[in-house]
């Protein structure tokens, strides 16, 4: 019970600062999963994450689900995150059957604009994490051209195919292509001798 | 017949679209039309508000307050289409639910899918290479906030538009004259702020947005405005 109770805060403090949508909020998901409450390892996380983006949906659900149905298991874990995502969404529609008297559009807009840099901020330390990983076990032109090449895919090819599912898609094709062809080519060379 | 129309649509609309709320956009205000036109009333009969000014008003409210934009989307759905009627509550909540089951269902099946074909001989690897791509998809994300952030007049690759300057919007006037100044300076330095806090001092994250959240709205002065 008080684990759910955990799992339920876990998923409505997540909703509520989450500004900036969808893989803006994985660095808050993962300070608080993986840092403080070892929920999920490292590993475990980063998995997550590519699955989160290389599935249709909402990844920010995923990724809480995920969470909450290993931390409590199938049927607990999805009640609670379901329960947990639901209070939030009652914000927008309050505003807008009230009309925005109480609260005017401009306390909203200067509410994201406080909270935006705090979660982007978040976000260079998690790219930074990365970068320090695949620095380490990759071979460094390689990682930083696969970097630079999904940065500039994802800024300018136009929107809504810019999303890093289809880079990802390349990645699962190619790699498996090249390993398979290397060691094709290491064999025959092994072969000739 | 409109009650089959609404599941089947979010059901569509969650195993099509991928990425953020952004992407939704576009696709949630055709679905919405289709309902309009469909029999749902979106209008609710109120005198003096259009289809199109309750989509702008939705989009508007959801993505300016926290949480899953694209949800709140899903589950105005429900609200919409009940005409005003007590049932709408309900129908809000249930179509959250039907938004929301199918992913939680796909994220456990493919997880499991990346975990077994990491026991394969060639896909064992794919792991390794996602690091960078992970990197590069964060590091555009940062950019992408920061111009939405900053410097709301300022269209960068949404709406078929690539680069465009749009100063008519509700927000880009909020942020001129004094505030743009005040917002950039604030955007700017404060990510490298809570780098620091974050990282290296390990503060909590919940404790530094509730700071930020004050003094941001604090400098900014929405009730001057």
């Amino acid at each position: 019970m008080r684990k759910m109770f955990e799992v339920f805060w876990f998923v409505l403090k997540c909703t509520l600062v989450g500004f900036g949508g969808g893989n803006a909020l994985m660095p808050v998901i993962k300070r608080e999963a993986v840092d403080h409450k070892n929920w999920i390892n490292e590993k475990d996380f980063d998995d997550l994450v590519i699955t989160t983006n290389m599935l249709p949906g909402p990844s920010v659900i995923e990724a809480l689900a995920f969470i909450s149905i290993k931390v409590l298991g199938k049927w607990k874990g999805t009640l609670v995150v379901l329960l947990g995502l639901l209070p939030h969404l009652f914000i927008p529609l309050t505003l807008y059957i009230l009309g925005t008297k109480f609260l005017p559009l401009e306390w909203l807009f200067a509410l994201n604009i406080a909270i935006t840099p705090v979660i982007i901020g978040m976000i260079l330390a998690f790219a930074w994490r990365y970068i320090v990983k695949s620095k380490n076990e990759l071979s460094w032109p390689l990682g930083l051209a696969l970097l630079i090449f999904t940065v500039i895919f994802s800024l300018f090819v136009p929107s809504p195919w810019n999303i890093s599912a289809f880079v990802m898609i390349g990645v699962i094709i190619l790699v498996p292509l090249i390993g398979y062809i290397k060691d094709k080519r290491a064999s025959k060379k092994a072969g000739d001798k | 017949m409109l009650f089959l129309l609404v599941i089947a649509g979010l059901i569509i609309l969650c195993l099509i679209v991928f990425g953020g709320g952004q992407v939704f956009m576009p696709l949630f205000k055709s679905f919405w039309e289709l309902l309009d036109k469909h029999g749902a009333n979106l209008t609710f009969g109120k005198s003096g508000q259009t289809t199109g000014d309750v989509i702008d008003n939705v989009f508007t409210l959801s993505n300016s307050t926290p949480g899953v934009t694209s949800t709140k989307f899903a589950a105005f759905t429900g609200y919409l289409v009940s005409n005003g009627q007590w049932w709408g509550y309900l129908a809000f909540i249930g179509a959250f639910l039907v938004f929301a089951i199918p992913s939680i269902v796909m994220v456990v099946m493919g997880y499991k899918l990346l975990k077994k074909s990491q026991k394969h001989k060639y896909l064992a690897k794919i792991s390794l290479y996602m690091m960078p791509v992970i990197a590069g998809t964060m590091l555009a994300l940062a950019i992408q906030l920061f111009i939405g952030t900053a410097l709301p007049q300022v269209v960068f690759n949404s709406d078929g538009t690539m680069f465009g300057v749009d100063t008519t919007g509700h927000k880009a006037k909020f942020l001129s004259g004094w505030r743009m100044w005040v917002a950039l300076a604030y955007t700017i330095i404060v990510p490298f702020e809570v780098f620091y806090f974050s990282v290296k001092k390990k503060i909590n994250i919940f404790y530094l947005i509730l700071i930020h959240a004050i003094i941001g709205v604090l400098i900014l002065a929405p009730w001057a405005y």
